[in-house]
């Protein structure tokens, strides 16, 4: 993933972009942190794969609670 | 003796998390909704325990804080009211009052967000579930 510079994002933020633009800052103690540096799409595909972490990292991106 | 049918049930599962095995002062919750087949109320109320306990989980988050998620209760069951499943079937129901209602929403904070949806375009600004008069 390539990510220009400074604050302007590539078409495919990893998890850890999504947080730091969208996110609560309390989110991140939630957070696993083996899916920090994956994109949305690489968690959802782990996450109908089986993998319960991701689907805990699935869920914490997507719930209000943390939404800013 | 006569077979009970299994029918549908909907369960509301609690999961709690621990941060280095230990309780926070500002302990969060996880609230999971299961659909279940069950012979009555006490096998469907077994079976979400039994489904929360499966759900636990654990792992690291960035400062290497090891998260635990663990199963605390079932909030309540609710038979099905249709035998069979399809688009738009009702899976649960539950009654409030204004206040409740209130805290309901309040705790859940349901917005659609194009942060994590694909479907929503980035023009689209975050902004409250909702329709109908509140």
């Amino acid at each position: 993933m390539e990510s220009h510079n400074g604050d302007q994002l590539s078409e495919t933020p990893t998890a850890d972009q999504i947080i730091s633009r969208s996110r609560l800052g309390a989110i991140r103690r939630e957070f696993p942190a083996q899916f920090l540096a994956s994109t949305l799409q690489q968690i959802e595909q782990a996450a109908k794969s089986g993998d319960t972490v991701a689907r805990k990292a699935l869920k914490l991106l997507r719930d209000g609670r943390f939404a800013k | 003796m006569t077979v009970e049918p299994l029918r549908w049930y909907s369960a509301r599962v609690v999961l709690e998390r621990l941060i280095g095995g230990a309780q926070e002062v500002s302990p969060l919750f996880e609230e999971r909704m299961f659909l279940l087949r069950a012979k009555g109320d006490e096998e469907a109320l077994q079976r979400a325990e039994r489904l929360g306990r499966a759900g636990e989980e654990t792992f690291e988050n960035e400062r290497g804080e090891r998260i635990q998620w663990i199963f605390k209760e079932v909030l309540d069951i609710k038979a099905v009211l249709d035998d069979t499943l399809a688009d738009g079937s009702e899976i649960y129901y539950a009654f409030y009052q204004r206040d409740e209602l209130e805290q309901v929403r309040q705790a859940l904070q349901t917005k659609l967000d194009p942060c994590c949806d694909p479907t929503l375009t980035d023009s689209y600004q975050a902004a409250p579930v909702t329709s109908g008069t509140r």
